[in-house]
């Protein structure tokens, strides 16, 4: 499974992104690739799922991959949750 | 890596702004002072929020300034500034802010312990409601090196 986190510039939000999920994935025992991207790469990439910041919404509008928007990127609770229940139901 | 961006100088407590941009120029500020960034690094903060929207706010009350290097970023730097009157983004119920990071990068993926380290910050609310009505930047950086410690 390929997840890629993405925020505006390719290094601020989405590496914290990436961590929380890389921490969630390996404490889950789910193997994935996370990659940190900016919203310019993400369109031309393939990746099973995008993980952003809820405000970027509008930036990643028409890329053809789920999508798993976050409110709080400090808040674990709410990755952890909505990453899992995605999974849950890809299963 | 957090201990060493931070100091008595890039911390800025109970500041004032009248809106997020002179917030972003308030918190570059230091950076631009010990010669980390050069000035047109501040200019392309703001101009990363005119870009992609508020999502620089990234927890209610807290927001992450930083844009593309672009070769205006001499180090990996950090600065923290806390306002006394906190200021709106358009950032809807994550509205208002009132403790900013400028984070400066060099490239994609130096600044990981940093931005780790950060991230332990950040999620500890208590802490973080500590830093908010701080008025001693020493105590703030004993507050984090303490964390960090633990």
């Amino acid at each position: 499974m390929e997840i890629i986190t993405v925020c505006g510039m390719g290094f601020g939000t989405s590496l914290m992104l990436k961590m929380t999920v890389d921490d969630i994935l390996a404490k889950e025992g789910i193997k994935a690739e996370v990659s940190a991207l900016d919203a310019g790469s993400a369109k031309g990439r393939t990746a099973d799922l995008i993980m952003a910041s809820a405000d970027l919404e509008s930036a990643l509008e028409g890329v053809e991959i789920d999508k798993i928007y976050i409110h709080n990127l400090t808040d674990d609770d709410e990755i952890e949750k909505k990453l899992l229940s995605y999974l849950n139901q890809k299963e | 890596m957090i201990y060493q961006a931070l100091s008595q100088n890039t911390i800025l407590l109970n500041e004032s702004a009248v809106d997020w941009r002179e917030a972003a120029k308030k918190a570059g500020g230091p950076l631009l002072d010990n010669q980390s960034i050069k000035k047109e690094y501040i200019a392309d903060m703001i101009e990363s929020v005119h870009e992609f929207g508020p999502y620089i706010v990234i927890a209610p009350g807290i927001a992450l300034f930083h844009a593309r290097p672009e070769g205006n970023v001499n180090e990996i730097c950090l600065s923290l500034l806390t306002l006394e009157k906190p200021v709106e983004f358009g950032a809807g119920d994550k509205d208002p802010v009132d403790l900013l990071f400028a984070l400066g990068a060099v490239d994609h993926d130096s600044h990981l312990q940093l931005m780790a380290e950060l991230m332990k910050i950040l999620k500890d609310s208590r802490l973080i409601e500590r830093i908010r009505t701080a008025t001693d930047a020493n105590k703030v950086l004993e507050m984090i090196k303490k964390k960090l410690e633990e």
